[in-house]
């Protein structure tokens, strides 16, 4: 029986059968993610923080920048000031609410343009192997020959203190860690045959690395950048309490521990509130990032 | 050899070879080989190859581990780019100004790789896989979806029960029938197999060569079949390609390479297959020692540090392919005679033995 290849292939009368679909990895790793009690209260506690953070024009029950030389140094529960006030007698809830504002704006977003921007340089560097590979890679190595706190510290020195340059500066920190975390999978992934394969059926670069490599280099690479973005948080706190990042009189978590530094011995548990805030914070954002990781831990 | 049916596509005509490879070689950089102003030193996977496939022949290439089998495969579908040599598809050199291009080229030849769980995109389903090809080169996504509901059907599989399923759900021979699948999903006409039965069981192996050769007559496809097993190459084979480090030390039909063995690496690797009955087994390795390193390798015969019949000319003179048939003319090198590149198989050679294989 001599049919020729495209005889058989012909698509015939025979209805094409919708197959029983298996779970997709994004939905198993949704599902584990849900079953993950870490997950679930890191998640929850992180929604919490958000939503106090962006409502606080909402909720905040008094004026952060309204002082008052009468009411310095209240302690936590003083009627009107449910968590206090802070030494030129400002309402502490207030000031909380909307001093994550900043915290999260340089803590978060830096990681996410990092993540765009390292993740795509360690993909193409991946991807591309050879002389391209190197020259990303080394010219990552430079900024990673710093220790990053020293390198925020120094960048945002050079560049002076606000809110702008310090984002840019925790930018700058994070792309080359992302990129490297990027360019390990990427390179992993381009080596194996299935790559092979789809260049062997005369595939593009660029339809090969968005079909068959961002998928897996995409994974490790949000593990990486989230787990990094709480040392953003901490990183953009420091950066302020050295007085790099926002300027007061503007509220701040960062920003706050510093002032508040002096009245410790006279109100420790005011003094410590925006470092809770920052611990708990860290801690939720490491955490899900952990439950995150197990979760993508999925059999291939 | 069987003829192939009358194809659309034949450009060349029935007598024009498949593919042509001449002088093929790869010599890949070492690192940290050579010294500070001594120059690099080289791996010499593939070196000086040439062969031809004709339509609806299959030709088996075997040699041990590391003698650049695998690199070869990637040469023909130009996944390695090659250091020099030519390759011809169909009449028409690939790369050339004149010739087509290597994207055409992989419209026409297609590959099927020995691990069947790497060579699978974990993250997509199978029917995601197979019409993947189809859909690079343009085809509808439900065109190409229900044609690779097809593929599934030919090669054996359940289209219902396995298309949605991703690689880890499937078995092994079920994987090596998916990448089957891939490779006929853009209607090659040479499909290059690289050890695609090697990992295998060996009911599994059975059942995938039978496969194997009924789409070859089905499908009318030429084959480039690269095993280290002797076995399944003279099952599945016409032409038999022997090689050992990098190069090709004897070609020719099967019968006349496992009947009439000349080369003595080829003739021990025959040696070496186990015997079915226990009363025949062998004592003495036919190949002892372990072959030497293809970095930088020394001038003459590879096989002279391993044969037993090794003289000086050896040492010193790199052997050609001699053909006991045919002119010896350059045209004719590649008819499909039996070639030999050993010294004892040339009587112009100062091998005492010269001539007498």
């Amino acid at each position: 029986m001599d049919v020729s290849l495209s005889t058989a292939l012909t698509v015939t009368g025979e209805p094409a059968v919708p197959p029983s679909r298996s779970r997709g990895y994004w939905s198993t790793v949704r599902r584990n993610l849900l079953r993950d009690p870490r997950a679930i209260g890191s998640g929850l506690v992180l929604l919490l923080l958000v939503i106090g953070v962006a409502g606080a024009p909402l909720i905040a029950p008094a004026d952060p920048y309204h002082t008052s030389i009468l009411a310095r140094l209240k302690p936590i529960g003083t009627p009107g000031h449910l968590l206090g006030t802070d030494e030129l007698g400002r309402d502490m809830l207030s000031r909380l609410l909307y001093g994550g504002q900043s915290t999260f704006l340089m803590g978060v977003a830096p990681v996410l343009i990092a993540f765009l921007v390292g993740g795509t340089l360690g993909l193409v560097a991946g991807c591309a192997g050879g002389a391209i590979n190197m020259m990303i890679m080394r010219a990552m190595d430079v900024l990673y020959a710093f220790p990053s706190v020293l390198l925020a510290v120094a960048l945002s020195g050079a560049l002076g203190s606000g809110i702008g340059n310090a984002m840019l500066a925790l930018t700058l920190v994070f792309i080359a860690p992302i990129a490297r975390v990027a360019e390990s999978a990427a390179t992993e992934i381009s080596h194996l045959d299935f790559v092979d394969a789809a260049r062997a059926s005369g595939a593009s670069a660029v339809t090969i690395v968005r079909v068959h490599v961002l998928g897996h280099v995409l994974g490790p690479v949000i593990v990486y950048a989230s787990s990094l973005s709480s040392l953003g948080i901490v990183l953009a706190a420091g950066l302020s309490f050295l007085g790099l990042g926002v300027i007061p009189p503007r509220p701040d978590w960062g920003l706050m521990l510093s002032t508040l530094r002096q009245s410790i011995y006279v109100q420790p548990m005011v003094a410590a509130l925006p470092g809770v805030l920052i611990f708990v914070t860290s801690i939720g954002l490491n955490m899900l990032s952990d439950a995150l990781r197990d979760a993508m831990m999925v059999k291939k | 050899m069987k003829p192939a049916a009358a194809d659309s596509r034949d450009r060349g005509g029935q007598a024009q070879p498949m593919l042509i490879a001449r002088a093929l070689k790869k010599y890949f950089p070492v690192r940290g080989g050579g010294g500070f102003l001594t120059g690099r030193s080289y791996l010499h996977a593939v070196d000086d190859v040439s062969f031809s496939v004709s339509k609806g022949e299959t030709v088996g290439i075997v040699g041990e581990s590391g003698c650049g089998k695998s690199t070869l495969a990637r040469i023909v579908l130009d996944l390695i780019r090659r250091d020099a040599g030519q390759l011809i598809f169909d009449g028409e050199a690939v790369g050339a100004s004149d010739g087509i291009t290597p994207r055409e080229l992989r419209k026409s030849a297609q590959m099927v790789f020995q691990d069947s769980h790497a060579s699978l995109n974990p993250r997509l389903t199978i029917e995601d896989t197979l019409a993947f090809g189809p859909m690079v080169h343009g085809m509808a996504r439900r065109e190409a979806v229900a044609r690779a509901l097809h593929l599934l059907n030919l090669v054996g599989l359940d289209p219902r029960r396995h298309a949605g399923c991703y690689p880890h759900e499937l078995s092994g021979g079920q994987r090596q029938r998916v990448n089957i699948a891939r490779a006929l999903s853009l209607e090659p006409r040479l499909v290059v197999m690289d050890e695609p039965v090697s990992a295998l069981d060996k009911s599994v192996e059975a059942q995938v060569l039978n496969l194997l050769v009924d789409l070859r007559q089905r499908l009318s496809l030429t084959y480039l079949f690269i095993s280290h097993d002797l076995n399944v190459v003279r099952f599945i084979s016409d032409r038999v390609m022997v090689m050992y480090l990098g190069r090709v030390v004897e070609i020719g039909a099967v019968d006349a390479v496992f009947g009439r063995a000349a080369h003595p690496y080829t003739r021990g690797l025959l040696a070496s297959r186990l015997a079915m009955d226990p009363d025949k087994r062998i004592a003495a390795p036919p190949l002892s020692g372990d072959p030497p390193s293809p970095i930088d390798p020394a001038p003459g015969c590879r096989f002279a540090g391993r044969c037993p019949f090794v003289e000086e000319v050896c040492r010193v003179v790199t052997p050609e392919l001699v053909y006991r048939h045919g002119d010896g003319t350059d045209d004719k090198r590649h008819d499909g005679s039996h070639g030999v590149a050993c010294h004892m198989a040339d009587a112009a050679s100062s091998h005492s033995k010269a001539g007498s294989v």
